[in-house]
Parts: structure tokens; C-alpha cells; sequence
């Protein structure tokens, strides 16, 4: 839809009589209305938006038989590995794309804190091309302190300001796990980062993720106000407050003008939220693709860990209703973050993960199987996208989301081989039902590729291992 | 600080120079334990490739010798002892040399404790040609959730509503760090926008309430001149300065506005009321700095010192009088902060401000945060943590920070606070009466200060076990503010689990294998002291059955249990200044630079001529030039 385009340059007045001229509530799902006859692409012949996730678990993988298929090719050519069974199960095989063998630059030593910063962020803005480079960078101390963070956008944020409209939120950002130990800053309490100390937290609670995505049609205010009152006194509040922002900006330094630029950018988005009309009843969405979901009734994770099955299909549901909802078009889910110290009652192990990696096979084992759990819930995630239409479509057809983990292996924490689960097809982009590996490769160059795939025209990513070398072997 | 905010601060790596120029001087030498440098890499003696530079500076014992110096070749560099800075690379005299090891190639990576700023790190490059100083300007802070909630409540009073605000990132151990450095996300500006209307419709609500706030009953319009007296007296408050005639014009427009709309005057005024808490001019704690030419310190105007001292000593904002004072330059020395400081101190908020700053100094919340396996440790619920916490700041509150109290029982007093939940967990007798009590805990019980309470123990262990290296650690960079470095490249760090020995036995390979003891030999004897308490903070004799060796040295210091290494960390003047480090960090809101190393000593010293009475050292404080200014840091072009 030509539409589209247009739209962003008046975010603002963007959603107003978009269908027929009729005025809508802010929530815009993409209506069956919208679409060419066959439902894949928007009438004016645009392709329906693609989605960009990630899925990230800490503590790597153990490679081999448990996880690396002896074989590489299209379809039969290779078998799921016992960790990824349940994939197989949920009849999503053909919809992954397992690629094997990426190397964080030479290979070497190094922890948990530089690889979520290199897998999300690739690198933290230093040229950096052997591991040993890190000791220049003048932040390469900082990772596995109590001031780690992530220095540069992650991939996430990068993809959403690129490909971000008008939706109601520019990213999302869930979790699962919450890492309880020190010293890894904020790069393990949370996924995406805007910049350095800049994290978007994720909401790991399943009954405050229903509220902020579907919570927010109730009136503001003094009690028996109309809700078109509330609104527009919302907003008459909001304008002010920007205004207040750029006083203020005019009057500080670079850095802070940027807090101050994310401040704004906050508040805008917040007051986009705020229906424009009433001429729908902004508290039910219209009817089509997007059905909100009953509010749920299961706990954060921490709270009970002998629950957190239910909290994750919880929170699955949630995203994918966010996403056939149209409520945004990036999201991200933090099961658990690098060098996570939680232990998995669930599956009876009192043993935290971190620590069952650092010891001997026996508990290697356990960790592999805490491993399997995981993809377990990665498969629901991807399953449940799969079951939630759009159009002629799914939800997983549509997106493509990148599954990878702080390190590769992590009893050596030698950065090599890393084994990243992809799942979807990016709107037919993406073929899947591959394994597609080559020793040496570079996880930045899949990034690059991933971030192509979003319509990004970039020719080089990454600070470590900066790279301009694509991995078209994924593409269809 | 308009252009630090760009500025990498140099890490106090190159401290270790300065401090190993004063070779022997007491508390100057001890005061910086430096970071480690390479001596941890692995290498063992005669290997010849030894990246090895210089040992850590004491972290335990008196003015002993200086660190055994790291000889080319030889492999077990750091070492634990007394005072001064480690060896030189060069060869064995140990006075001093060059720190510069954490930056060397060859994967040793440390840890370096200073780099902080806001928002960028060190390239640290002593010796290179002066660089331009920062000559001062406007920081940001922004409110963390405490001092949020202070405000509110200090400008509408108390209220039943909740306010579901979005966490803290603490940076460097703290809340207020982070506060300077993250922005507000979209998450969090909704959450404010909640918060502050839920907090107005309250107070609105009830017309008496409300008239009070206001001052008067206006008219549904909002044009009486009551309502602009309003604006401006509420906006002062709330904004922490006079509003300009433009932002006041713009706060009663929204209010007119509203009323119009919805009818009502309180309608009116509660949206701009709620606006106003919504602004950035409410949310950001502004600080606005210039360079003093006969310091060279960039000095904190009338205003901010206003915010500094009422945030820094009760966490809350400035009073009205407070800011007349500082309008009126009372502020400006030394004397006027010292005489504005002292009916705040008086402020029992200001104790209850600074259990808070000891509590997350220790990490103590963190209780709440950690599950442990429920087969082996079926007490630790959700009610016990909460009371674990609450024993703990109890503890601070009336032991550590009585009146008048010796600040130093933080490390070892022999005084908590148990309810009939704790009271099993110490090994002592409930009480008898509901809820808290304080009690002295036996000699036999090797529990003493901070270290032995259960919300930090609990907090410091995993799941199920105790973990003495994590322990050890959490010690070595907390209480000494010593960052030890990453295990080397190849070392295998697989510990294989057997319950027929205690986890002391099977650390072994830690004290006995030269590659591990190098760096392990720093922390491990401290936590293996706590092997004592189980990883819900119990005390026990044994474990797998076997007798427990808690016994310890570092340096010359030798310790059988928590309770004594308490009393020998209580004797470390390392440990008060790394208190004061973190302090300042705090109050701060950044991490400490080089820069600030001499303020810090200082305080040091001033801290014991108050005799360690914190509440009189806090009187002092504020009437520093640690507080009243900041350094000048080097202005950096360009960053990665």
C-alpha cells in the first residue's frame, strides 16, 4: 500500500480514515479489506509488512550430536537433532532455517558479556578483527562488570528504525528468565538497547504485557469522564510536555540531547496511542485478524519457577496477538539472558544453568536438557505464530526471527561454532527447512543478510568482525 | 557538564602511578587497590611468555611489604599482600611502575573499576599530551523510582493509589548511576503518564484536599489570579525553580483548556497538575556546573546544590526554604551549604535515605530476586526473603546508623534484628513479641555485620550451594573495590561435583594449580570464610557430612570464620575508602573517576576525625569540595 509510505510522514495524522474514509481507532490490524484477492499482499500491490524477532537463551548450546546435524542441504537431506525434536513435532521443520558454524572473529576465549554484545549488536563499535583487538576498544573491559551494557543498537532496534510506520509500538520487548547474578550490567537483564545504558526492558509479567498492548482503552482521569475528553486532554497534556522536552534540550549537552531526543520519541508514541475519534469504541478492536486475547492469569516467571511453562505460552500468546494485531512490527524475547544463573525446577534440576555448564559431563547433560526446554518454548513461540492467520497467510510466514545465544559453547566459551535457529520465511524470503553450515563464517554476515532481508540497504555491518560478505545460502 | 557527557574518564588503573610514587604512606598506598593486571594469564613459572604485570594493591593486611613484583617469565604475579601497588614489569623492586598491564594484548582483560562517565568509558592513555578540560555545564539526572515517589509524595502528600513506575538500571552497582545515563522508553513514559494522572485523580477527588493544594476554590474556568499562583507555586516546586513566564503561561493554557472540556475546575487542575509530573523539567534532577578558575573544579551553582544536598541526604526534593536560600547565594560556600545542611540532617528521612544507600551497597534486594532449589531449602518463600530484607535494614537503620553510632559495625557488630522467620535462620531464639526485635548474636554463631546477614548470603548463592568463589568476589569488588580479572584463555574451568567432600575439598584445584591460584588466592580464602552459611544464610557445621574449614589468610591476615574476617575487613583502611567510593558514586550519580581520587581520600579522613559517625561525617560531606564541585575532565573528540 501505497499508503504506507505515505503514512510516515505524518505519523501524527497517519491512522485517520484510512478504510473508506471512515475513521478508526488507532489499533490497525491489517483488514481483510486492506488486502488484493489472493490475501498476500496489500490491494495497491505493497507485500503485507514482514516481521523481524528475536529469541535469545543464555549459556550457548552443546554441539554435536545432541544439536548439529550430521547432514547439510534442503528437506530430507537433514534431520532435526534430538534438541530441536519438538520442532519436528509441531511440524515446523520446514519453517526453520538451522545454520551452523559461525565464529565470533578467530575463535578464541572469550565470555558470556562480549557475546551477547557481538550477537546482538555486533560488537561494541570498535573495529575489532581478532579477539585480542577487544583490549583496545576503550569499553573492552566493561563486559562481565557491573557497567557491561550493550554499546551499540541491537539488531532489533536497528531493523525497527528502518522499517517502522505507524504502529502502536516501535518494538516490544518480553521475557521469560530474569538473570539474578552480578556483574553482567544491564546486557543481561535486558535484550534491546537503544544505546549504551539504554536498555528497553522487557516486560516478563503476562498480565502487565496484556495491559500495555491491549489495557489501554479505559478513560484517564477524574472518574465518569468521557473517554473522548480524557483523550484529548491526554494529548493537549502530552503536547506540553514535548514542548517542555525541547526547552529543555536546547539547553544541555550532546549526550543528554540525545536521552532527551528518546525521551520525545517516548512520548510521541505514547500520544499516538491515544485514539484519535471515537467513532469506534477504541476498547474493541475491529473484528478480523486481530482478537484480543483473554487476560491472563499466570506469574512472572522468578515468582514461580515450577510455573514457567504456562507463563511462556502465556506470553507466546501475547506476542502473537500483538502481531496480528498490528501493534508492532519488531519484538523481541529474552527467555533468558547471557550467562543466566537460573535453575529449571520445571525439569527438576536445582542446579542453576551457568554453573552446570562450568562442571563435569553429568551436568553437561543437564544443561543440554535445560537447552532442549527452551527450544521446547521456542517451538511453541514459532507454533503459535504459525496457527494465527493473516490474511492467506500466518504470522510465521510472515516474519523471520532470529534465535542465538550469548555464546556457542559454554563449557570453553570458545566463540566458534555458534548455532543460530531461525524460524520463518520473511514473506517468502527466507526458504527454511535448511541446514545451511560453513565453518569459519561470521555471525555478523548473518546479521547483515537478516537485516537485507528487512529491506535495510546496507552493504556492511559489525564493529567485530565488520563484514560486507552476505549469506545469500539462506535465502530462497 | 555539558561535554564530560562525551568525555571517557581514565581509568583508575594510572592510580595505581600515583599511589605507588608515595610508596609506604599509610592510607594513601592502600587506599586504591588497583585493578589486577595480567596476573592471571595462566602462565606458570618458567614458561618465559608471561604476560604478567603488576600485583593488586593490599587487599587484606597492614603496611606490609609490597607486592611480590612479577619478574619477566615468572608466572604467579598478583599478590595479595599489603599495601602498595604490585611489582613493576620491570623487575623486582615493587615500588610502583606502570599499571598499564590491564591494556596489554594477549587476553587479559580487566576489569578496570573507574572507566564510568556518563555513558562512556576510558581510552585512558597516560602520558599523552594535555588535553582539553571540560570547562562545566548541565547534567540530567533523572529521578530513580525512590526519589520519584519522595517527589510526589512531598508535593500532593501521601496517597493510597499505587504507582507502577518502571525499574531502575542500576550501572556500577547503583540505581543513581543508571539514573544519569538511561533514557526514558516508551514503557516508562507510559508508566509516568499512569502514575502521575492516577496520583492527580486522588488528590482531586477530594475538594477539600485539593483546595488546600491550590490555595483556593477558583471558578470552573480557571480564570481567577489564585490559579496562576498556583501554577507558579506548584510548578516551583515541582520543577525544583522558579518557572519562566513562558512555561507558566503554557501549564495554565492546559489547565483552562481542561476545564473547559471537561466542565470542571478540579478536572482542569488535576491534567495540568499531572503534566506538570510528567515534564522533564519534574523527572530530570538538573545540575549545572562551571569551572572555578582558582580550583580548577567545576563548581555546582545555587540551584543544584539546592538538589544535590536534599537528594543526596533525604532523597527527596528541595524544600521551599532550600531554594530561597540558594536564590539568595547561600549556598555558594562552604558555611552556607554547611548551615542549609543542617536542619535537613535533623530530617529522619535522611536515615531512612541512607539505609537505603547501605542496602543497595550490599546488594541486599537481591534476596528478593534469587529462588533456591525448594527440595533442599523449602523455608526460603517469598515471606522469608521479605523478612530477610527487612532483618537487614533494620540492622542498618538502628545499629549502623544509630546516632552517634560507629559507621564501621556495618563490617562487624555482633547486633541484627530477627521475627519468628529469621529468627531459626541465626540460630537464635524467636522473640517474643510480634514482628521484629533486635538481638546480640552469640559468639559460637561466627556471624557478625553485613556479611552475616541472611539477605546477603541468600543473595550470594545459588540455587543449591554456596559458592565460595562467587562470594569471594562479591567481597573482593564490593567492600574492596577490586576487580579481579577474567579466567584466562584454555583454562578449564569444569568443577567436577562430589558429595563425598565439602566444596572447600572440591575447590582444590583453585589453591593448587598455579594457573588458578594466581587470580583465585584473592578471593576464594574470603568466601571460603562464609562456608559456614548455607546458600539460604543458615549456619552449619558441616556439610556432605564432613567438618567445615572455614579458616583463611590473606596477606598476613589469618581468619577462622565470617566473624573474624569481618573484624579483620573492619581493620582495612581499603575497605572504608571503597565504602566512601561508592558513596560518592551514589550521590554522584557516575562512577568515580581519577580525578576523584584525592576528594576521596580526603573524605576518608574526615570520616575518622568524625569519628565514624556517619550521620556527623554527613554534616561534613556536603560541605566539601567533593561535593560542591566535580573535576574537570578531559574533553574527548571523537569516539567509536
Amino acid at each position: 500500500m501505497g499508503i504506507l509510505n505515505d503514512l510516515k510522514v505524518s505519523r501524527r495524522h497517519a491512522l485517520r480514515g484510512i478504510v473508506s474514509g471512515v475513521g478508526v481507532s488507532l489499533w490497525l490490524p491489517v483488514l481483510d479489506a486492506m488486502c488484493n484477492e489472493s490475501g498476500t499482499a496489500f490491494a495497491a500491490g505493497a507485500p503485507l509488512p514482514t516481521t523481524f524477532g528475536v529469541f535469545f537463551w543464555g549459556n550457548g548450546i552443546h554441539p554435536g550430536t545432541l544439536w548439529t546435524p550430521t547432514a547439510t542441504g534442503d528437506g530430507d537431506a537433514w534431520q532435526l537433532p534430538p534438541n530441536l525434536k519438538t520442532f519436528g513435532d509441531l511440524n515446523l521443520k520446514a519453517d526453520m532455517t538451522l545454520v551452523t558454524g559461525l565464529d565470533m572473529m578467530d575463535a578464541q576465549f572469550k565470555g558470556h558479556g562480549w557475546g551477547v554484545v557481538y550477537v546482538l549488536a555486533g560488537g561494541d563499535g570498535t573495529i575489532c578483527n581478532i579477539t585480542a583487538d577487544i583490549s583496545k576498544s576503550p569499553y573492552g573491559n566493561l563486559p562481565e562488570t557491573s557497567k557491561g551494557t550493550q554499546w551499540k543498537p541491537t539488531i532489533d532496534q536497528l531493523v525497527a528504525d528502518a522499517i517502522y510506520v505507524n504502529e502502536p509500538f516501535k518494538s516490544l520487548e518480553t521475557g521469560i528468565l530474569k538473570y539474578t547474578g552480578q556483574n553482567m550490567g544491564t546486557a543481561s537483564l535486558n535484550l534491546a538497547h537503544i544505546g549504551p545504558n539504554m536498555p528497553l526492558p522487557p516486560e516478563r509479567d503476562p498480565a502487565k504485557l496484556f495491559n500495555k498492548l491491549f489495557g489501554m482503552g479505559a478513560p484517564m482521569g477524574q472518574g465518569g469522564l468521557p473517554i473522548d475528553v480524557s483523550n484529548k486532554l491526554r494529548r493537549s497534556v502530552l503536547d506540553a510536555v514535548l514542548n517542555d522536552a525541547k526547552r529543555l534540550q536546547a539547553t544541555v549537552g550532546s549526550t543528554d540531547s540525545q536521552r532527551i531526543d528518546a525521551h520525545m520519541e517516548s512520548v510521541r508514541s505514547l500520544e499516538m496511542r491515544i485514539p484519535a475519534t471515537t467513532s469506534t469504541d477504541p476498547a474493541t478492536p475491529p473484528a478480523s485478524t486481530c482478537v484480543a486475547p483473554k487476560t491472563p492469569t499466570e506469574k512472572a516467571a522468578n515468582l514461580d519457577l515450577t510455573q514457567v511453562t504456562a507463563t511462556s505460552k502465556a506470553i507466546n500468546k501475547l506476542i502473537a496477538a500483538a502481531l496480528s494485531c498490528n501493534l508492532t512490527r519488531v519484538y523481541s524475547h529474552l527467555w533468558s539472558g547471557a550467562r543466566d544463573d537460573n535453575h529449571y525446577p520445571i525439569i527438576q534440576l536445582d542446579t542453576e544453568h551457568h554453573a552446570l555448564t562450568h562442571s563435569d559431563a553429568a551436568a553437561n547433560a543437564e544443561a543440554a536438557q535445560i537447552e532442549k526446554y527452551i527450544m521446547d518454548q521456542y517451538a511453541d513461540l514459532a507454533s503459535t505464530l504459525k496457527g494465527t492467520s493473516i490474511g492467506a497467510t500466518t504470522l510465521l510466514d510472515n516474519t523471520i526471527l532470529y534465535g542465538i545465544s550469548d555464546v556457542a559453547e559454554p563449557s570453553s566459551h570458545v566463540m566458534k561454532n555458534y548455532h543460530i535457529v531461525l524460524m520463518g520465511h520473511a514473506g517468502g524470503k527466507i526458504k527454511g527447512n535448511r541446514h545451511y553450515r560453513k565453518t569459519g563464517r561470521k555471525v555478523t554476515e548473518l546479521m547483515l543478510t537478516l537485516q537485507q532481508v528487512m529491506g535495510m540497504k546496507i552493504t556492511s555491518f559489525g564493529s567485530w568482525d565488520k563484514t560486507s560478505t552476505t549469506m545469500p545460502e539462506i535465502l530462497t | 557538564m555539558s561535554c564530560t557527557s562525551d568525555a571517557p574518564s581514565r581509568s583508575l588503573r594510572e592510580s595505581g602511578t600515583r599511589t605507588a610514587s608515595k610508596p609506604g604512606s599509610g592510607i594513601l598506598a592502600l587506599a586504591f587497590t588497583v585493578v589486577l593486571g595480567g596476573a592471571c594469564t595462566g602462565q606458570i613459572v618458567g614458561e618465559g611468555t608471561s604476560q604478567n604485570r603488576n600485583g593488586t594493591g593490599g587487599s587484606m593486611g597492614s603496611s606490609g611489604s609490597g607486592g611480590s613484583p612479577s619478574k619477566p617469565g615468572s608466572g604467579s604475579g598478583g599478590s595479595t599482600q599489603g599495601s602498595g601497588s604490585g611489582g613493576s614489569t620491570q623487575g623486582g623492586d615493587g615500588s610502583g611502575g606502570s599499571m598499564q598491564g590491564s591494556d596489554g594484548s594477549g587476553g587479559s582483560m580487566q576489569g578496570s573499576d573507574g572507566s564510568g562517565g556518563s555513558g562512556t568509558g576510558g581510552a585512558g592513555t597516560g602520558g599523552a599530551p594535555p588535553v582539553p578540560l571540560n570547562m562545566g555545564g548541565v547534567t540530567l539526572r533523572l529521578l530513580t523510582q525512590s526519589e520519584y515517589l519522595a517527589s510526589v509524595q512531598s508535593l500532593l502528600g501521601t496517597l493510597t493509589t499505587p504507582m507502577d513506575l518502571a525499574d531502575d538500571t542500576s550501572v556500577a552497582g547503583f540505581a543513581e548511576v543508571g539514573a544519569t545515563q538511561m533514557s526514558v522508553t516508551d514503557t516508562a513514559a507510559t508508566a509516568y503518564e499512569t502514575a502521575s494522572l492516577a496520583a492527580t485523580t486522588e488528590v482531586f477527588a477530594d475538594s477539600k484536599r485539593w483546595q488546600t493544594l491550590v490555595g483556593c476554590t477558583p471558578k470552573a474556568d480557571l480564570s481567577d489570579a489564585c490559579v496562576t499562583t498556583y501554577i507558579k507555586t506548584f510548578g516551583r516546586k515541582a520543577f525544583r525553580r522558579d518557572l519562566t513566564a513562558e512555561e507558566v503561561q503554557q501549564w495554565l493554557g492546559v489547565a483552562q483548556n481542561a476545564a473547559t472540556l471537561a466542565g470542571t475546575a478540579a478536572t482542569g487542575l488535576s491534567f495540568a497538575t499531572a503534566g506538570m509530573l510528567q515534564s522533564p523539567n519534574f523527572l530530570y534532577r538538573v545540575e549545572t556546573n562551571k569551572v572555578d578558575p582558582t580550583t580548577g573544579r567545576l563548581k555546582y551553582d545555587g540551584l543544584s546544590m539546592a538538589n544535590r544536598l536534599s537528594y543526596a541526604l533525604t532523597g527527596g526534593p528541595p524544600s521551599t526554604a532550600l531554594l530561597d536560600a540558594a536564590a539568595a547565594g547561600k549556598l555558594d560556600t562552604a558555611d552556607g551549604v554547611r548551615a542549609a545542611a543542617a536542619p535537613l540532617l535533623a530530617d529522619p528521612a535522611v536515615v531512612d535515605h541512607m539505609v537505603a544507600f547501605f542496602s543497595e551497597y550490599a546488594q541486599a534486594q537481591q534476596v528478593l530476586a534469587v529462588s533456591k532449589s525448594t527440595t533442599l531449602f523449602p523455608t526460603f518463600t517469598a515471606a522469608l526473603q521479605s523478612s530477610m530484607l527487612q532483618g537487614t535494614q533494620l540492622f542498618l537503620k538502628n545499629v549502623v546508623l544509630a546516632p552517634g553510632a560507629d559507621v564501621r559495625s556495618f563490617y562487624d557488630s555482633n547486633q541484627t534484628f530477627v521475627d519468628a522467620k529469621l529468627a531459626p535462620i541465626y540460630g537464635v531464639k524467636a522473640p517474643t513479641t510480634s514482628g521484629f526485635s533486635q538481638v546480640q548474636l552469640p559468639a559460637t554463631s561466627g556471624r557478625a555485620g553485613i556479611l552475616g546477614q541472611a539477605a546477603v548470603i541468600a543473595a550470594q548463592s545459588q540455587p543449591d550451594r554456596t559458592s565460595p568463589t562467587r562470594r569471594g568476589i562479591f567481597i573482593l569488588e564490593s567492600l574492596l573495590c577490586t576487580t579481579p580479572p577474567s579466567p584466562p584463555p584454555g583454562v578449564v574451568t569444569d568443577l567436577t561435583v562430589d558429595t563425598t567432600l565439602t566444596t572447600r575439598q572440591q575447590l582444590e584445584a583453585h589453591r593448587s594449580d598455579p594457573k588458578c591460584a594466581g587470580c583465585h588466592t584473592l578471593f576464594d580464602p574470603m568466601g571460603l570464610a562464609l562456608e559456614h552459611f548455607d546458600p539460604i544464610g543458615k549456619y552449619r557445621d558441616t556439610e556432605n557430612g564432613l567438618p567445615i574449614d572455614a579458616t583463611g589468610t590473606m596477606g598476613t591476615t589469618s581468619f577462622d570464620g565470617e566473624a573474624q574476617l569481618a573484624t579483620a575487613l573492619r581493620q582495612n583502611p581499603a575497605v572504608l575508602t571503597c565504602l566512601l567510593r561508592n558513596f560518592y558514586r551514589s550521590v554522584n550519580g557516575r562512577a568515580e573517576d581519577d580525578e576523584d581520587l584525592d576528594q576521596i581520600l580526603s573524605l576518608g579522613e574526615t570520616l575518622s576525625a568524625d569519628g565514624y559517625a556517619w550521620t556527623t561525617f554527613l554534616a561534613d560531606f556536603v560541605a566539601s569540595d567533593a561535593f560542591r564541585s566535580a573535576p574537570a575532565l578531559p574533553i574527548m573528540t571523537g569516539s567509536p
